[in-house]
């Protein structure tokens, strides 16, 4: 469960200080979601640092009167949506290339030995990544960050009731991948 | 706020949500620069050039250099250094390393073995007509021409890759030229030589190493199509990448003739 936000002060109040304490108070919720659409640890920290650089560039167009979270995750979907469109094919093929060519041999062991011993959590994370990226984006959102439906309105920038039909279809598109690949996933308690 | 009732399974999503082990978080403070606001214009490329200049340096001389700089972006361009794990004792300083060093072979393309093994052939003018920039010749030297060998590949985003024959040795390339244009992101291995340099007074890196790239077959190997260096350098959305056999500055002579 994700800290509580603090209330935050208005643009023009705002200096070094400041920012360095929003980092501090929301790196961890902007580099989790950014990892989990990712995948990679290294592309994470990069997108979550150019986040943080984008909201100070852009902070006059944040409202004081709303919360600062998910204007800031907005900007981090936005920045994640492109940097997977970007990637593409091009990164699949460098990251398959890099696990596999460049790891010392005990490596490639301990990632395949990591691979069986994956938690729940990993295998529905794996089941999540199956969905196409909307899909993928609310349900990490919803399930992962626990934002309302109210919260992940703001960072899509749709109403209430578009996440909820988002989520249903979502959550729809996920039970059937899970019982025709994971179904072990239901029977766990 | 929950406004509708959740089904058994969605309560077990998010209790399975809940376990998920994530990575440690990094502390992301150390990573944005303490000024926020980027300076502009020719100011702005001065800064580049101070910090880049700066950083290789300390890459360079310094035993901190990886604990300081992961990795170098330039345009499309990313170079890594592989971080130093601290010890007691001092080691000496071996020249910049890198993350993912790759045990098999490093190719040299061969122009005369029926052409090159890359994927994608074309001419300058179908090249021109799926790109979204105007692909650039040198006019340096002077008798350098049209290149031999065009090629269009997709890393992420298109990227034109032109070939001049060595007329010395036809068996060799002379000069190689990627245009990689927006949306293409390449990762570079095990770069040899480092210095910081300019094309047109901006900042621009002078390396050594092998490219990923894709062959005829689909497949995608690390090589570099010329023996010798590489001139790295951004001009506007796009990043150029030469290789060449020539020194330094010969190669940034050729970089600032692209024309228009």
């Amino acid at each position: 469960m994700l800290k509580p936000e603090r209330q935050t002060p208005k643009p023009e109040d705002q200096d070094e200080a400041f920012w360095e304490e929003i980092v501090r108070q929301h790196q961890e919720p902007v580099f989790r979601f950014l990892y989990l659409m990712l995948g990679d640890v290294e592309e994470a920290a990069d997108i979550a640092q150019e986040t943080f650089l984008r909201a100070f560039q852009h902070r006059s167009r944040w409202d004081p009167n709303r919360p600062f979270r998910p204007w800031l995750l907005r900007i981090a979907a936005n920045l994640a949506r492109n940097r997977r469109r970007a990637l593409g094919r091009y990164w699949k093929a460098l990251q398959r290339w890099v696990r596999l060519q460049s790891s010392p041999a005990e490596e490639r062991d301990s990632l395949l030995e990591a691979a069986v011993r994956q938690e729940a959590a990993e295998r529905l994370w794996q089941a999540i990544r199956c969905l196409r990226a909307t899909d993928q984006e609310v349900l990490y959102l919803r399930y992962f960050l626990e934002l309302s439906e109210e919260e992940i309105a703001q960072i899509q920038n749709v109403a209430v009731g578009t996440v909820k039909s988002r989520l249903h279809r979502a959550l729809h598109r996920l039970r059937a991948v899970i019982e025709r690949e994971f179904p072990e996933l239901l029977e766990e308690t | 706020m929950e406004q509708r009732p959740r089904p058994d399974w969605e309560d077990r999503l998010q209790k399975l949500a809940r376990q998920f082990p994530y990575p440690p978080t990094p502390d992301l403070t150390h990573r944005i620069p303490r000024r926020w606001a980027a300076p502009t214009g020719r100011r702005r490329w001065a800064w580049a050039l101070g910090i880049l200049a700066l950083l290789l340096g300390i890459l360079l001389v310094s035993p901190v250099r990886a604990s300081l700089l992961e990795f170098l972006q330039l345009g499309a361009v990313r170079i890594r250094f592989l971080p130093i794990t601290s010890t007691s004792m001092p080691a000496p300083i071996p020249s910049p390393t890198l993350i993912g060093t790759f045990p098999a072979p490093i190719s040299t393309a061969s122009p005369e073995r029926a052409g090159l093994d890359l994927k994608g052939e074309t001419t300058l003018e179908a090249a021109q007509a799926h790109v979204p920039f105007r692909i650039r010749l040198p006019t340096y030297p002077p008798d350098l021409g049209r290149p031999d060998w065009v090629f269009l590949q997709d890393w992420g985003g298109p990227v034109v890759i032109l070939v001049w024959r060595d007329p010395a040795r036809p068996d060799r390339a002379r000069l190689a030229l990627f245009q990689i244009g927006p949306g293409a992101f390449v990762e570079k291995f095990a770069p040899q030589v480092l210095t910081a340099t300019t094309v047109h007074g901006r900042p621009a890196l002078w390396a050594e190493g092998p490219y990923l790239m894709q062959t005829r077959s689909g497949r995608w190997e690390l090589m570099r199509l010329v023996e010798g260096h590489v001139l790295l350098w951004t001009e506007g959305e796009i990043t150029y990448r030469l290789e060449t056999i020539t020194g330094m500055e010969e190669a940034v002579r050729i970089a600032e003739s692209l024309s228009p």
